[in-house]
């Protein structure tokens, strides 16, 4: 592990058991939400994870997090093993991490003033006595682009946008090194959207907080991501720099989901031939055999659905979760019908 | 994506100086204030703009279902085929709405009825304006579901809604309102609540119908990005107005008034750099106390004295493109 990464994850598996009965709980199946993934965040740098519903990309956010237990693999942060540390050892990792939600209004306390919000994990950290710690709220407010008066407001006098600085605020109380930002513009009209966008770009800049960007909107991964990771049913599919990702995309999955997202160009839309993909997302209970992909890949053939690929480095940085990304890259095997 | 070339001459909709008034316990929000906008045959037609600037308000005037008794048109006049709705008793507009009007909304889990087998959602809607024996409208349904893109629509009419995907029943939803082969179509947000690749598919049915049907659609969205995928000519609506209108490749290629420019360049680009993304100062004005000259003045980063004072009409800026801004006076150039 070499001194710019931050967070390593190696081989991640998380299955939520479905029980039946009430006293005596049986494990029917498992949802199995994250399989098999490995991905690194480097420092100061964001990683973007993007998939559609249910592809396991907020559950990959909560178990670097420690939120929730992993059912296998390792994860490390700042080279240290935090995979299965006791809630009482998580202090550490708390204190240098950060998460940021989707609603903004169910995130807020209600009944809070902005100052109590953005306070509650530096009192919690016991980071300083009540006059520091309002100076620190003050200082945060200011980062976030909010006035010192707002500090004594509850969170339904802000409008959306306002109140995703007040959430982007408390998630910087402690200086944290990671933030997880979960679909933090998905709930925002465009406008304001951008501009906390730029917001989570200046901080960045400003601190040198790396981030891992959950969203299922490609424009707006593209835009802020160092590398991407794109997830189908549990699975990373492909990552790799941002760039080469959306420039020269290497899965079906990823080739289609670039033809097929709407950008404000008429142009462009018209001149594209999109690949619609068939069907449904599928169950993550009883996922496909073989690859996870193969029920909807317009390229998909007989042995897609008996072998399971293994992620390959395709290109130096880039990799491909596809048996056949190189016959398809090299035109010998074309989309079936 | 383009449709057959139109004939300006065959407006079906057309909604002139509409206001759609709202009483809240905060006081009156002009909602719709002046709208005007209208939809030629076999045209899809976006109408676009953010949370609050009025879009489905203007939308469900036309349908004539506000939320009544807060919500009313307190004036202008919605031609449909030749007829004006806000002059028809509510018993004859209920002949028009589900049957040669019919509006798809975007969440299909609140719209369709939880309790009914989706066969007889549609069933209904064929049968209240067309009475036909049960089995032949079952049969019917099932056509719509796979007209819809639903192949196995014999095993999906027989399910609740619960039981089925978001896609799907957006799917259900679109075969509901096509029930009665209504002549324009209202889709409002038909693919917010959907993921990216199960919206192209409900996409490509909704430009589907319009190719097989020649059904007019109009697009309520905020999504600029399906308004360059359908459209053949946007309405922009801010703060309950119509700020800009022309057809969709002129809209973006030359935006002429700084709200729909600046909008198009905050948002980012999924094929190009990464630059600062524009942002609009400020925030969407309260619809009660609205500014006084250009609604857009307080965020508008052109502003000049004139915009405080002066409201502005529609300037015609090129063919058939119009702009709701000062910049396009003489007024405006001579200042200063």
């Amino acid at each position: 592990m070499t001194e710019s990464v931050l967070v390593e994850v190696k081989n991640l598996v998380k299955h939520f058991p479905i029980t039946k009965g009430i006293i005596f709980k049986k494990n029917v199946a498992s949802i199995r939400a994250v399989d098999d993934i490995s991905f690194e965040v480097e420092r100061g740098k964001t990683l973007g994870l993007v998939g559609e519903s249910g592809s396991g990309k907020s559950t990959t956010g909560r178990l670097i997090l420690r939120l929730l237990d992993p059912t296998s693999g390792t994860i490390k942060f700042d080279g240290s093993d935090i995979t299965n540390l006791p809630e009482d050892g998580l202090k550490d990792l708390r204190r240098r991490t950060g998460i940021v939600f989707q609603d903004p209004y169910s995130s807020l306390d209600p009944r809070k003033r902005v100052v109590d919000i953005i306070a509650e994990p530096l009192v919690i950290a016991k980071w300083g006595g009540r006059r520091k710690i309002v100076e620190r709220v003050y200082e945060l407010l200011g980062l976030v682009g909010l006035r010192r008066e707002d500090a004594y407001k509850y969170p339904h006098q802000f409008s959306g946008g306002q109140r995703q600085r007040i959430a982007v605020a408390r998630a910087l109380a402690l200086s944290p090194d990671l933030i997880v930002a979960d679909e933090p513009v998905s709930a925002l009209d465009v406008s304001v959207q951008a501009k906390i966008i730029n917001l989570f770009s200046t901080i960045q800049k400003e601190l040198g907080v790396a981030y891992l960007f959950i969203s299922h909107d490609l424009s707006v991964v593209r835009y802020i991501s160092d590398k991407v990771a794109v997830m189908y049913l549990g699975k990373i599919v492909e990552y790799g720099p941002s760039d080469v990702i959306f420039e020269e995309p290497l899965h079906p999955y990823t080739k289609s989901l670039l033809t097929v997202v709407p950008v404000p160009n008429p142009k462009v839309m018209r001149s594209r031939r999109p690949t619609l993909l068939r069907g449904e997302i599928p169950s993550p209970i009883n996922p496909p055999s073989g690859c996870r992909f193969h029920t909807r890949c317009p390229y998909a053939i007989k042995t897609c659905s008996e072998e399971e690929p293994q992620i390959t480095q395709a290109k130096p940085n880039h990799y491909v979760l596809c048996l056949f990304w190189k016959e398809i890259e090299e035109g010998t095997l074309t989309p079936q019908n | 994506m383009k449709g057959p070339i139109l004939n300006r001459n065959e407006v079906l909709l057309e909604v002139k100086n509409l206001r759609t008034y709202i009483e809240t316990g905060a006081g009156l929000v002009r909602a719709v204030d002046d709208v005007s906008f209208d939809v030629c045959r076999g045209e899809i037609v976006g109408l676009v703009g953010e949370s609050g600037c009025g879009k489905t308000m203007a939308a469900l005037s036309v349908m004539r279902l506000l939320p009544e008794p807060y919500g009313k048109i307190v004036g202008g006049s919605v031609y449909f085929e030749g007829q004006d709705l806000t002059k028809l008793p509510e018993e004859e507009m209920r002949k028009i709405r589900g049957n040669k009007i019919s509006i798809i909304f975007q969440d299909p889990l609140t719209a369709l009825n939880p309790i009914m087998k989706v066969g007889d959602q549609i069933v209904e809607a064929i049968v209240s304006h067309h009475p036909i024996d049960e089995s032949a409208a079952w049969q019917r349904a099932i056509n719509l579901l796979q007209s819809v893109g639903i192949p196995d629509g014999k095993v999906i009419a027989e399910q609740y809604p619960f039981r089925i995907s978001g896609g799907m029943r957006q799917r259900v939803m679109i075969a509901i309102a096509l029930a009665c082969n209504p002549t324009l179509l209202i889709a409002d947000e038909p693919t917010t609540n959907l993921d990216v690749s199960i919206q192209a598919q409900i996409l490509e049915v909704i430009s589907d119908i319009r190719r097989r049907t020649g059904t007019s659609i109009l697009l309520i969205t905020h999504n600029l990005g399906l308004v360059a995928w359908l459209c053949d000519r946007v309405f922009v609506m801010y703060a309950g107005k119509i700020v800009e209108q022309a057809p969709t490749e002129e809209l973006f290629a030359n935006p002429a008034h700084p709200y729909t420019e600046l909008l198009l360049k905050s948002i980012p680009k999924l094929e190009s750099s990464k630059e600062k993304l524009e942002t609009i100062e400020g925030e969407v004005p309260n619809l009660i106390r609205v500014p006084p000259g250009c609604r857009f003045h307080p965020r508008c980063p052109y502003v000049k004295e004139v915009c405080k004072k002066v409201e502005p009409t529609l300037f015609n800026v090129n063919v058939e493109h119009y702009a709701r801004c000062l910049k396009h006076t003489a007024e405006y150039r001579l200042e200063q």
